[in-house]
């Protein structure tokens, strides 16, 4: 019996030595190599990495704006359901993380765990149900009357589902989840601003995520690289296309300088004006968009 | 005997690990070891990258106004001293901060008084003479706080 175990061990351990000399082998092979001669994907001398904020992020800089809640605009929970396709789960998944970022900031704790059902349902319906397990879905049952940790919850699970997604290589769902994201953002956003001012908080901070869209833009270029995925670059392309119009003013030269405290204080650069064309233009943009999206 | 069934059991439940040496999942998470009284709320566009002695990349992130930052490199142990400096992307690459006349501080803090992007390049760099071995990764990661500013400027 304990030879038949130490036998079958060594078998295990054989099989296993077999796969680790195969990649012994290329790591050799790869040391041989100079840098100049490395595959493209092995040089990273010249990689980029581009990120954005979350949907987490984006509200919380926009609250304090008079931004107001107007609960029909939010996508209904129980739609998922009729998302079938796993673009379009991935995209409403962003959707439902800007929606629950939004309502959150409203402090509306009976809708919340509607829109955490919804995300769990699309995580398990996209075969990522690891990143947003039931214990998580729990810890949301258990704090419903404490916002914060509801905001807490709400950027854990985005960073979860951001992690699980970069470790599985699945970087074309995140990509169709930053864009469903970052288009609901700013529906909800524009939808609550009924006439343009140029002296609204809300526009100026609306016009700043031209930033965002830009890497969110270039990050996408980066990852969706098959025919089927062009589509939902366009839209992120149509939405920048309306920033680029935008008139920019320099404040004065970006500089980093020290104040009384010996704090660094990064001063200047540029500012954003968004004129009343442009917003209109934007909102209809972003608001076709977006339907196409949920529907 | 018995040592070496112990011996089989002990490698193959190693290997594994020595497979997953150059995964940096979640490596700043369980790692890195904040400046002490660090009062910031980890950012999303934080993220940990496998790198190699000599290699050098770029990272661009949003940072909103009127917000204050900290921006953290945690390097996993072999990998060399990191050099980075922020560039303003407004019209040209200007240079706001270069981590060599900081004494290659691990981290640096500021107030963001207008909405922007910021390219961080960052190098790691390597021993004098010592050959660039790609295949020889380990991980590198930037931790991006953010935090409302406490008084008004």
């Amino acid at each position: 019996m304990k030879k038949k175990s130490i036998l079958g061990l060594l078998v295990v351990l054989i099989i296993f030595g077999l796969s680790f000399c195969k990649s012994d082998s290329s790591k050799k092979n790869a040391q041989d190599q100079t840098l100049e001669e490395l595959p493209e994907e092995m040089n990273y001398e010249e990689m980029t990495y581009f990120r954005f904020p979350s949907p987490e992020e984006i509200f919380g800089f926009i609250e304090g704006s008079n931004i107001e809640f107007i609960p029909s605009i939010v996508n209904e929970p129980e739609n998922y359901k009729s998302y079938s396709n796993s673009r379009i789960q991935a995209l409403n998944l962003g959707v439902y993380f800007s929606d629950l970022a939004y309502i959150t900031l409203f402090e509306k704790r009976e809708e919340t765990f509607l829109y955490f059902t919804a995300i769990h349902q699309l995580c398990n319906n996209l075969t990522i149900s690891a990143a947003f397990t039931e214990a998580l879905l729990d810890r949301v049952h258990n704090n419903l009357d404490n916002v914060d940790s509801l905001v807490s919850i709400s950027g854990d699970a985005y960073r979860n589902i951001i992690n699980y997604l970069v470790i599985n290589k699945k970087e074309n769902t995140l990509t169709l989840m930053g864009i469903g994201a970052y288009v609901e953002s700013l529906f909800l956003s524009i939808s609550t601003i009924e006439e343009y001012s140029n002296k609204n908080e809300l526009v100026q901070k609306i016009a700043d995520q031209k930033y965002a869209y830009e890497n969110l833009y270039n990050y996408s270029v980066q990852n969706l690289n098959n025919e089927y995925d062009k589509e939902y670059i366009e839209i992120i392309k149509n939405i920048k296309s309306v920033y680029d119009k935008m008139e920019t003013i320099k404040i004065e030269d970006t500089k980093m300088s020290k104040n009384e405290d010996g704090k660094l204080i990064l001063s200047g650069g540029i500012k954003l004006v968004m004129s009343e064309d442009n917003f209109n233009e934007l909102k209809e943009i972003v608001t076709k968009s977006r339907n196409e999206i949920i529907k | 005997m018995k040592i070496l069934v112990r011996v089989i059991i002990l490698i193959l439940f190693s290997l594994p690990l020595i497979g997953n040496s150059q995964n940096c999942d979640n490596f700043f998470e369980t790692s890195c070891i904040l400046p002490s009284n660090w009062d910031y709320e980890i950012n999303s566009q934080s993220m940990n990258i496998p790198m190699y002695s000599g290699q050098s990349f770029k990272y661009s992130a949003v940072f909103y106004e009127g917000l204050e930052y900290s921006i953290c490199f945690c390097a996993e142990e072999g990998l060399g001293n990191i050099r980075y400096r922020l560039l303003s992307t407004d019209v040209y690459l200007d240079q706001i901060f270069n981590s060599d006349f900081d004494s290659n501080m691990a981290h640096m803090e500021f107030i963001n008084k207008n909405t922007r992007i910021i390219l961080v390049e960052v190098q790691v760099l390597r021993e004098q003479g010592k050959r660039i071995d790609p295949t020889d990764k380990k991980c590198l990661g930037i931790i991006i706080g953010q935090k409302k500013i406490e008084d008004e400027w």
